[in-house]
């Protein structure tokens, strides 16, 4: 209860959090709008590639990070969003610059490059605002400076927009300090007078009976079916059947985020329908007993319901793609999972379940990269997926897995008297097959070359490695032949991991087999120089490739949470004239699906966090780090990836029904 | 008996889906093209109405009489200039009938503005002639008969494809497909009792009790939200939101919310909200057992299953109709089961309807005025939908001068509310000239006189008839006068009248101009406009083009529905004026097997409910709600959901049916 007493207070803070930064964002906006806060009307950011880029009067220069201008009139054209229209305001941030002010003009051009009209201008260190002239509709624009040859500038950052831009950092700390205490004033005073003045009603609240009406359905029909399905099959059949659905799953998940089936409206039904059928098959094939009432009202569970149906209330609101199809389908068949799952006898089991079955997809997976996808030189490795980022993903996922298997083989060779009917020549297998999982991840994660994914690897690495040294120093004695075999799969894994690292590089050319999907993103570190001589060296070798977003991507964010909004918006942004996912879990979520949206997702993960924390420490029933490493790696992840891929990444499925693991429990009992 | 219905049921649903397969597998092999989103797959087409070649021009007359065109002189000609959007196609089709004498023909083919593009010369024949057209935008022909002859066109087609087939090859292919699909069935059924699978299949119906279940569950907790309330606060509560609920759908329609995605999901959130609402205030914790084990439970589930099907595969205009019955109707349903007193459920739809209808009246009075020669449209937009609407405000005065006038103490105020009603009511249908919805009110009347029968003898009935008549009389004397003046003049005099967004003036058939209806309009009234068409002998005539319309959607028949109205005529997108064809259109052909054994069953439940022994007060509702339901789906649209007040009363009374069976079973 205290914990819960801290969540709350936690979510109040947010709460309060939430509503300031939309108080905040409409009064710089000018005005009451629900549906922009900001009402920011059009913005077009020149990308901060474009402002590295040299003209033949501009020179970048790497070191100093600007330009040095090589002319008395020095040019320079920036392309805008594409279309030939009128802009009101433009804004320069001038990082430094070698005299002040620099004094030149800016050039309006047309669709067809014509020059339509110019304006003068003077740019001092810091932010600038040039007011445009409305009436001139333009395609692009240049900057030119006069009798300013051989001196410096720095842009960082460049930006036309037809309303003006209020927000600097310190005006909108500002305003959100007023802001926030003010809310927060008014959101305890309203928690005050609803203690002081309206009780608890304890029976009939509309929470309760939706949460009841929710699992009495279920319970009904999932007793129906389970019955006659789970019930009339032997454990071992079910836990057969259930791996060889869930790698169906996984695959049929995998296999329509490459074949771009998430982007397709009418595809995307189907595959969702696939998917929601194998989960709900799964769910009553895990049918053990008559189901009882699973206890719904700990914020774990709640923040789960909240995020799904507040995906599809913002349907009622907002016209909008893919998005109410994916959280009807989780609503549906994984609220019916979860269900299922905490009326498990041994919740275990399914765990399990899903562990082999991951590692049956990701051999698969492993296999089907050997042959059929080659890695390119200077080109991050997408695997099996579509991006380096979705690898990376998949590849702690699996991580976890192997380290979570890793971890209870210790544990049971640790216990190994306590436990009958151990296969102590298996030992070396599971080790082997464990460490060779592990290895392989480690090497997909680098080969995606994936910062985040790199950083979240070694960091699950160091949490995980103090617990499983201390056990084996506690217990050398019972570990000896487990460590010996560890060391021996070490080796051996070693060399397949050499054999994948050759097989990838060489053999889907060797064979010809390699495979390419549709609208496969290819990014590449090299730019500038380093580009043009490995170009040279590998003529068209980069053909298709996008540079890392790393620079990009701040001004991706800020154009996502620009538009943020009460209830969200279909499809994704266009920046730098190319529609762009978020990078970000928690802008994707807000932009979606609205603003406070934030509250249950953060809920959510807070909730996965601390629940697989107790799991990880001191429950001794559901003993494992899987779920606090799997809240962990998708907590980092959502800062700065696109996590949220609906129905289309094992990680995301993983992830959302790991609550059927970690919430419940008997409603009667915990009440 | 149960298992002898069972077993005519069964066959009536092989019989029916072995029609249909074998009207499928015929089109599909006349045609030469599989192609399940179009069975009759020919190509775009477009008829030229009948009413441009069955006038007369110059030297080019139609005898009316013997339905012949007669050409007078040498190269006498007709021109048709059509207004489909489409103008480009690849053939002509003519079809000739009665030829008095050979003689070759020409057509000229003109563009926009009647420039001759290119002419035809063809041996005028009887029978079919296909002409091959040239590329090219056509707007008009002009059709030049050489000689004098006289002879009829039964059609004048143009084309995509060429039809390459006749229709008498069809009873054939029909007939052979029909055997082998039974011969099929029967080699089946064989071999499951073979297999002994039958027996095993047929013993359980448990998905029927396991969704009873659901829906028993869901109730139990939402009815803990109203447990305490009142059972008169409870009613007032029902009221309002049926009250609301009606005006919801008058709203969704009226402001055109089903073709706005966003409001339409709105509007149709709040209308499951408010019939769930009225699910859980009326929900009973009973002893009373609920078996929903009838044909009409299983169809009702089945239709709208397949129309979940349908609207997963087809994204619909109007969507989510499904969902909607089977998430908020279901439970509403089985809250009639539950009640001690299912009338009091009956008594608040009616009221709620009855509030509906006189604040229309209000609305009408202040508001839409009257014109003499035009249709009045009243509440909405087409005189249709408001003829419609009053056929169905109708059933609720009936229903409550059926309970009051047995009542031996009938107040005066209930008597003349009731009888004021019916009176405005029958003064208002009159003045929407609609036929159909005329059809349907007199057979309200019908259902009406008919229930009458065995408390004619009785002195109360007698004496309260007889107040009842009298009240009417000076009700029709206030319609006549005031109620007729105020319509034609009130809203002028106030300058409160108003035409609603893209409301079309319709006005009464037969005249060509509006200043002659006006001046006919005194002389001319529903039972001319009746008779007209009876007599017209002209299919267009009477149905009132509706023909041309159920044969664009016939032809457009197909596997799993369609996303929204049909393109009739004009490349204009309008609705089927037919509750089965529209079904058809929207969620596929085989919906019109659980369709119309619904239909079937509400009629016939209906019927038997007012004989039931255990009588429930009110009881003549279900009867009229299905007659009102199936009469107005003949010619209008009552079928497209959440847009008409029948369509809404009918499935509210749907409930009631549900557990008819289950009433006659106990006792």
């Amino acid at each position: 209860m205290k914990e819960n007493r801290k969540l709350h207070m936690f979510l109040l803070v947010l709460t309060g959090m939430l509503i300031s930064v939309m108080l905040v964002m409409m009064r710089m906006g000018g005005g009451v709008n629900f549906r922009d806060f900001m009402s920011a009307g059009r913005v077009y950011d020149i990308s901060p590639v474009i402002l590295q880029n040299d003209s033949s009067t501009w020179k970048y220069d790497k070191e100093k990070q600007g330009y040095w201008l090589l002319s008395d009139k020095a040019m320079k054209r920036f392309g805008l969003d594409g279309r030939e229209r009128t802009w009101n305001h433009l804004y320069l941030t001038i990082k430094q610059t070698s005299i002040e002010p620099l004094t030149g003009m800016v050039r309006y051009y047309g669709k067809d490059k014509r020059k339509l009209y110019q304006q003068p201008i003077e740019l001092y260190k810091g932010k600038n605002a040039v007011p445009l002239d409305e009436t001139v509709p333009m395609a692009g624009l240049a900057l030119v400076f006069q009798g300013a040859e051989g001196e410096f500038v720095s842009i960082s950052e460049m930006q036309v927009r037809t309303t003006p831009s209020w927000f600097t950092i310190p005006h909108f700390l500002e305003l959100f300090a007023a802001a926030f205490t003010g809310v927060m004033t008014v959101l305890v005073s309203l928690l005050f007078l609803k203690r002081r003045f309206f009780r608890r009603q304890r029976e009939g609240r509309v929470t309760d009976v939706l949460l009841d009406s929710l699992q009495a359905g279920i319970q009904v029909t999932g007793d129906f079916l389970g019955e006659r399905m789970g019930g009339r099959i032997s454990v071992f059949q079910r836990e057969s059947i259930r791996k060889l659905l869930f790698s169906i799953l996984f695959l049929w998940m995998v296999a329509g985020n490459t074949a771009g089936w998430l982007r397709n409206k009418s595809l995307f039904r189907y595959h969702v329908l696939v998917c929601v059928l194998l989960l709900l098959v799964i769910s009553f094939i895990s049918w053990e007993k008559p189901l009882k009432k699973q206890f719904w009202k700990s914020p774990l569970m709640k923040s789960w319901l909240t995020i799904w149906l507040g995906v599809i209330i913002c349907d009622l609101f907002v016209v909008r793609g893919i998005e109410f199809t994916a959280g009807m389908g989780m609503l549906l068949s994984g609220s019916v999972f979860i269900f299922f799952w905490q009326n498990m006898e041994q919740r275990d089991r399914m765990l399990k379940d899903i562990m082999s079955a991951l590692e049956i997809t990701f051999f698969i997976g492993i296999v089907y990269c050997m042959a059929f996808r080659i890695k390119k030189p200077a080109i991050d490795y997408n695997g099996m997926y579509k991006s380096p980022e979705e690898l990376a993903m998949y590849a702690i996922l699996m991580m976890v897995v192997f380290l979570t298997r890793m971890d209870w083989l210790a544990e049971q060779n640790i216990n190994e008297d306590l436990i009958s009917g151990q296969n102590k020549e298996g030992i070396f297998f599971a080790c082997f097959k464990n460490i060779l999982g592990g290895a392989i991840s480690l090497f997909l994660v680098l080969r995606s070359n994936h910062t985040p994914g790199i950083l979240i690897f070694v960091l699950i690495g160091i949490m995980y490695l103090p617990g499983i040294i201390r056990k084996f120093y506690r217990n050398a004695a019972k570990c000896r032949k487990l460590f010996i075999s560890i060391i021996a799969a070490a080796i051996l894994s070693y060399g397949c991991t050499y054999v994948i690292f050759v097989s990838t590089k060489y053999l889907p050319e060797i064979l010809d087999l390699n495979v390419e999907y549709q609208q496969e993103l290819f990014t590449t570190r090299l730019k500038g120089e380093e580009k043009e001589a490995f170009i040279l060296q590998y003529p068209g070798s980069l053909h298709g490739t996008r540079l890392k977003q790393k620079d990009k991507l701040p001004v991706i964010w800020r154009n996502y949470a620009r538009r943020l909004n009460l209830f969200g918006h279909g499809g994704s942004l266009s920046v730098f004239r190319v529609i762009l996912p978020a990078y970000s879990g928690y802008l994707d979520m807000a932009f979606h699906h609205g603003l406070f949206i934030l509250l249950p997702y953060a809920a959510f993960q807070i909730s996965i966090i601390l629940e697989g924390a107790g799991c990880a420490f001191h429950r001794k029933d559901r003993k494992n780090v899987c779920m606090w490493f799997l809240g962990i790696s998708y907590l980092c992840f959502s800062f700065c990836t696109n996590v949220e891929i609906s129905w289309g990444h094992p990680m995301w499925l993983c992830y959302y029904l790991s609550a059927g693991y970690l919430g419940g429990g008997d409603r009667e009992f915990c009440e | 008996m149960g298992s002898e219905v069972n077993r005519n049921l069964k066959f009536c649903v092989l019989l029916m889906i072995g029609i249909i397969f074998s009207g499928i597998v015929t089109v599909m092999y006349l045609t030469e093209s599989i192609n399940l989103d179009c069975f009759y797959d020919v190509g775009d087409m477009y008829d030229i109405s009948s009413s441009y070649y069955k006038s007369s021009q110059e030297n080019w007359l139609y005898d009316y009489e013997k339905e012949l065109t007669v050409t007078q002189t040498e190269n006498a000609s007709c021109y048709f200039r059509f207004d489909d959007n489409q103008k480009n196609w690849n053939y002509l089709s003519l079809e000739i009938k009665n030829l008095s004498d050979n003689t070759r023909a020409e057509i000229e083919f003109l563009g926009e503005n009647d420039e001759l593009l290119y002419a035809s010369d063809f041996e005028l024949k009887n029978g079919r002639t296909v002409l091959p057209l040239q590329k090219g935008d056509i707007y008009a022909i002009n059709v030049i008969v050489r000689n004098p002859v006289s002879f009829s066109i039964e059609k004048i087609q143009f084309r995509e494809k060429m039809q390459n087939f006749e229709w008498r090859q069809a009873p054939g292919v029909f007939v052979m497909v029909l055997v082998y699909y039974f011969l099929v069935v029967l080699l089946i059924i064989y071999l499951l009792r073979y297999s002994g699978r039958k027996k095993h299949l047929s013993s359980k119906n448990l998905w029927i009790e396991i969704l009873q279940k659901n829906y028993i569950c869901v109730l139990d907790q939402c009815g803990i939200l109203f447990e305490r309330f009142s059972s008169l606060r409870r009613s007032l509560l029902r009221r309002l939101t049926f009250f609301a609920g009606m005006v919801i759908v008058y709203f969704i329609l009226i402001r055109g919310w089903y073709w706005k995605l966003l409001a339409q999901r709105k509007a149709v959130l709040l209308l499951a909200c408010c019939v769930l609402l009225i699910a859980a205030l009326s929900w009973e914790r009973t002893d009373k057992a609920v078996r929903w084990k009838n044909p009409l439970v299983y169809a009702w589930t089945a239709t709208w299953l397949m129309a979940i099907i349908s609207e997963f595969v087809i994204e619909k205009d109007i969507k989510n109709i499904g969902i909607f019955m089977l998430g908020a109707m279901g439970p509403l349903y089985m809250v009639w089961g539950k009640m001690k007193k299912p009338e009091r459920l009956i008594r608040d739809f009616l009221t709620a309807l009855r509030w509906f209808y006189w604040i229309s009246c209000i609305f009408c009075f202040f508001f839409r005025s009257f014109a003499p020669g035009i249709r009045y449209s009243g509440i909405y937009s087409n005189p249709n939908l408001f003829a419609g609407f009053l056929a169905t405000a109708n059933i609720a005065f009936l229903i409550f001068l059926d309970e009051n006038l047995s009542k031996e103490r009938l107040k005066w105020h209930i008597l003349l509310e009731n009888v004021l009603g019916l009176v405005t009511i029958w003064g208002f249908l009159r003045l929407t000239e609609s036929v159909t919805s005329l059809a349907a009110y007199t057979l309200e009347w019908a259902v009406f006189m008919w229930k009458q029968f065995p408390t004619e003898k009785k002195t109360v009935y007698k004496k309260n008839l007889r107040n009842a008549l009298a009240v009417s009389a000076l009700s029709m004397l206030l319609v006549a006068t005031v109620g007729k003046w105020g319509l034609g003049s009130v809203p002028d005099a106030l300058g409160t009248d108003f035409l609603f967004q893209g409301e079309q003036i319709y006005s009464i058939s037969g005249a060509p101009s509006l200043s002659l209806e006006v001046e006919a309009a005194e002389q001319i009234g529903i039972s001319d406009r009746l008779l007209h068409k009876v007599t017209s002998g002209e299919w267009n005539a009477l149905f009132g083009g509706r023909n041309g319309v159920w044969k664009e959607y016939v032809r457009n028949w197909n596997l799993l529905g369609h996303a929204g109205y049909q393109e009739c005529f004009i490349g204009k997108k309008m609705h089927a004026h037919n509750a089965l064809l529209q079904m058809i259109h929207y969620y596929g052909i085989f919906i019109s097997v659980p369709y119309l054994i619904m239909l079937y069953y509400s009629l016939k439940y209906g019927i038997k409910i007012i004989f039931n022994k255990n009588q429930m007060r009110m009881n003549l509702f279900f009867l009229l709600s299905t007659v009102n339901y199936i009469v107005q789906g003949l010619a209008e649209d009552v079928a497209t959901p959440y847009l008409y007040i029948s369509w809404l009363t009918y499935y509210i009374a749907l409930g009631g049916m549900f557990h008819q069976q289950i009433q006659k079973t106990e006792t």
